[in-house]
């Protein structure tokens, strides 16, 4: 109990010493959602949309974007995902842009465990466990190649899409509807539970366990504290005894493992068979890093953008049923959030991350 | 003799954005012809007042003035029309460039028309009559850092400097590098150059300049001739009180039967470059001894250093820690065994992004996390505010981040980390380096108080003076070898001057 106490009073001394800091932050990322729906309303009208049509855009996407929990939370949990999967290499200095195929090879290896054993958990580890040897990999070619990870990861991506397509149309798919793969046997599919005021999928639950998990190993344990060190001064880390190449290692297969996480919880929770365009798939890892950067690189902050992005998402949906507006006035005001709020912090980011680099 | 001041500044002041107020009121003037001493400790100022001259920081207040004309500088370029040249300890060149491109680069900023050709002529005429050689084709990485301050000061002649500003030339060279230093300087003097030359050493302010001005926290503390003023004048006008001594309780002579606790054999460590590549050092350090490591920057103290903490693996030799062999062990091993380290530069040791409990932690984590790697949250927290209290960290809490703190403090918490856990051996490299004259006897103070409760300490320091106060032993090493070997009382200046250039 004595303890609980002594680490919230901590929790708030942090807090309160940090007050501007936590201030900044939430003035600027204001700023640029506010920035995002001015310039994206400034773009209807010269596009020649009436401008009172951007209003009840912007009335819809919130409304309807935000009012069914249920539909939010499991639409964001692999967003979540993704955007750990940037984030934990982050922390440690390094770019982990390969969040989308390791997205893709997590979810067809949970969709082929799940087809062979009918276990969720099973094809779980085994999406989560592909993501992180794919992780690995750049990992092992950025410490003892010096192959830049960026680089690197950017063409992996794109090799494992089309790998994928392959995979998926030529051995998955479903006789009868050749489109679209066999489906995850019910055995095998992350149940929803029914909270009474919400239908909660398991994804999401998760979702927020690897968050929070990540949290805690971030900021509570010496693993973590030495990855954070390694990034920030891999000198300092060095002096502290900590392997700086173990580190790398360590959090890019841990970042590629979340990744893999989020594709399987994709299938076995909410779409539960994959399209040979891979529709489905395509795009959660690229967002994942806008939503890391939307959340400030904190655990805690990416659950909240990812949802708040999804909700974005959601409510493209919608302006497209009710107005007519084409759905991708979302994806602009993502865009445009992201850039806005991208460009002072990836300018500090990359800032140190070359200072570092350079040594 | 009535002279008509060069640079005249009037009633200079700077406040910083956050308060700190630099200079108060400093009226300064410079003369046509003559060796202008700024004496001063880290952080009284010298080094501000001199950026405002050069243009790069603006006053809050206060005129500057040439050949009684006021001149408003917007920038450096603003100075340099004027003639106003300043050489930084880091200096301004390209690694990758020759001497006459480095000096091109800089001339063309002044006039873009001139060749390289023009260039080349103007240095070797300049190199004739001030009667020395430098090889205008070598890039300039590969000179030694002697000739690399020349290249800078013979850069800013061939633009006609007419005021130059020294900001601590000296503290990057080697005691023959200095003697050359100031013979250049002097005849630049007979060529009507005025120098101003930034110094916190009394020697070399007596030695060379005509006249003193000393900087006292942003404030003239006294000016004079120098020939009319000694040193220890200039030393109490410089720090304002009388230098508390160190309490030397526990000093004595090395008592032969106390126990080794760290004994080096014959150990060889590949060095950054092959001058401070260790070639077979023998080195023992006993329990209640402070042992002083002299010799210039890069003959190997680094990496004696980095062997003993284990960051650098010996091709050969052993080292014994407590009469066990340690030489495969990993850096947290060594840690574990009570090996502590201070690294030479903040930028090293410190994690200016993390707070101060983060920064007491990381050296400190084998103690502080529990067999499953859990960080123990309240052990930390009562150890960090230990350390602010103990070692007098000014900082508001352990929450604060560390690159928001003054250097001094920083330099505490970085050996106060280290103290906390009563090492049975602490290495510290330039443990006072950059701090006032009060932070750093209070280190050396904490370092002595350590010795006396039984712990070793192996002192890697640049300053001469702390290493003959502290230790009981010395050793000098040059190119990567101990030359010599003694208590303080067996060397003179002279000889450790000697053995530091090799020559003994």
């Amino acid at each position: 109990m004595n303890g609980k106490v002594h680490v919230m009073r901590k929790l708030l001394e942090n807090f309160t010493s940090r007050k501007r800091e936590y201030g900044l932050a939430l003035l600027e990322i204001s700023l640029s959602i506010l920035l995002s729906l001015t310039i994206t309303a400034g773009i209807m009208i010269l596009m020649g949309y009436p401008s009172e049509l951007s209003l009840a855009a912007y009335t819809v996407i919130f409304a309807k974007g935000f009012d069914n929990a249920s539909y939010l939370f499991s639409r964001a949990s692999p967003l979540i995902l993704t955007a750990l999967a940037f984030l934990y290499p982050a922390l440690t200095g390094m770019f982990n842009i390969g969040g989308e195929g390791q997205l893709y090879v997590g979810a067809i290896a949970s969709l082929v465990t799940a087809l062979y054993t009918g276990s969720s958990l099973l094809a779980l580890i085994a999406g989560g466990l592909a993501g992180a040897a794919l992780g690995m990999v750049l990992a092992l070619l950025r410490v003892y190649r010096n192959v830049n990870e960026v680089v690197a990861a950017i063409m992996i991506n794109w090799a494992l899409f089309n790998i994928s397509m392959f995979v998926i149309a030529t051995y998955l798919t479903d006789p009868s509807i050749p489109h679209l793969t066999k489906q995850v046997p019910d055995s095998a599919k992350l149940p929803v539970v029914d909270l009474g005021i919400i239908r909660l999928n398991t994804s999401f639950l998760v979702a927020l366990a690897s968050a929070i998990g990540g949290a805690y190993l971030f900021y509570r344990t010496k693993l973590g504290f030495a990855m954070r060190v390694s990034g920030l001064n891999p000198n300092a880390s060095l002096i502290a005894g900590f392997e700086n190449k173990k580190l790398m290692l360590t959090s890019f297969a841990l970042g590629g493992g979340m990744a893999g996480l989020g594709g399987s919880i994709l299938v076995l929770g909410i779409v539960h068979r994959l399209d040979t365009m891979m529709m489905s798939l395509y795009g959660y890892g690229f967002l994942g890093i806008g939503a890391s950067l939307l959340g400030r690189n904190n655990p805690v902050g990416v659950v909240v953008s990812s949802i708040f992005l999804s909700g974005l998402l959601i409510g493209g949906q919608w302006i497209e049923t009710r107005l007519g507006l084409p759905h991708q006035v979302a994806d602009l005001i993502i865009g445009i959030i992201v850039i806005s709020l991208a460009i002072p912090f990836a300018y500090h980011y990359m800032k140190t991350f070359f200072r570092v680099r350079r040594k | 003799m009535v002279k008509e001041p060069l640079v005249r500044l009037e009633n200079i002041s700077k406040i910083y954005p956050d308060g700190v107020k630099a200079l108060d009121n400093v009226s300064l003037e410079v003369y046509p012809g003559e060796i202008l001493g700024l004496l001063g400790e880290n952080g009284a100022g010298k080094t501000t007042l001199m950026r405002i001259l050069y243009g790069e920081i603006k006053p809050s207040s206060g005129k500057i003035y040439i050949r009684n004309r006021e001149v408003v500088f917007h920038g450096p370029w603003d100075a340099l029309k004027h003639g106003i040249r300043m050489i930084y300890q880091h200096f301004s060149l390209i690694d990758e460039f020759t001497v006459i491109e480095n000096m091109h680069l800089f001339m063309s900023t002044i006039n873009r028309k001139v060749t390289i050709d023009e260039t080349r002529r103007k240095a070797e005429e300049l190199l004739k009559t001030l009667g020395f050689q430098i090889p205008l084709d070598e890039p300039v990485g590969r000179l030694p850092i002697g000739v690399q301050q020349k290249v800078e000061i013979v850069k800013s002649l061939v633009t006609g400097a007419e005021v130059l500003i020294l900001d601590e030339p000296t503290s990057v060279l080697n005691p023959i590098e200095i003697e050359e230093l100031f013979r250049l300087i002097r005849t630049l003097r007979e060529k009507h150059v005025s120098i101003i030359f930034i110094s916190h050493k009394l020697r070399e302010i007596k030695e060379l300049t005509n006249r003193v001005v000393v900087l006292r926290k942003g404030r003239i503390a006294g000016e004079a001739e120098t020939a009319n003023i000694d040193e220890s004048t200039l030393a109490k006008m410089m720090i304002g009180e009388e230098l508390h001594m160190l309490n030397q309780a526990g000093k004595t002579s090395v008592n032969n039967r106390s126990k080794e606790i760290l004994v080096l054999e014959n150990v060889q460590v590949k060095g950054d470059k092959e001058q401070s590549t260790l070639k077979g050092i023998s080195l023992k350090i006993h329990c209640g001894e402070v042992v002083g490591v002299v010799g210039i920057q890069g003959n190997g103290q680094k990496e004696l250093a980095e062997a003993i903490i284990g960051l650098r693996k010996p091709i050969k030799g052993r080292i014994l820690f407590e009469d066990e062999d340690i030489t495969g062990l990993s850096v947290e091993e060594r840690l574990k065994k009570g090996i502590s380290f201070i690294p030479e530069s903040r930028k090293i040791g410190l994690v200016g992004e993390m707070d101060v409990s983060a920064n007491v932690l990381l050296t400190n984590h084998v103690f502080l996390t529990n067999r499953f790697g859990i960080i123990m949250t309240r052990e930390l927290e009562n150890l960090s505010v230990k350390v602010m209290k103990d070692y007098e960290v000014l900082a508001a809490s352990p929450r604060v981040l560390v690159k928001h703190l003054s250097g001094g403090n920083q330099q505490k918490i970085m050996t106060g980390r280290e103290l906390v856990k009563n090492p049975k051996l602490l290495i510290a490299m330039e443990p006072t380096q950059g701090l006032d004259v009060k932070s750093a006897q209070q280190i050396r103070q904490l370092l002595l108080d350590h010795r006396s409760k039984g712990g070793a300490v192996l002192l890697i320091s640049s300053d001469l003076e702390e290493l003959l106060l502290l230790s009981d032993r010395l050793v000098v090493m040059f190119n990567g070898r101990i030359t010599a070997e003694g208590t303080p009382n067996e060397f003179t200046v002279e000889k450790i001057g000697l053995c530091m250039g090799g020559s003994c």
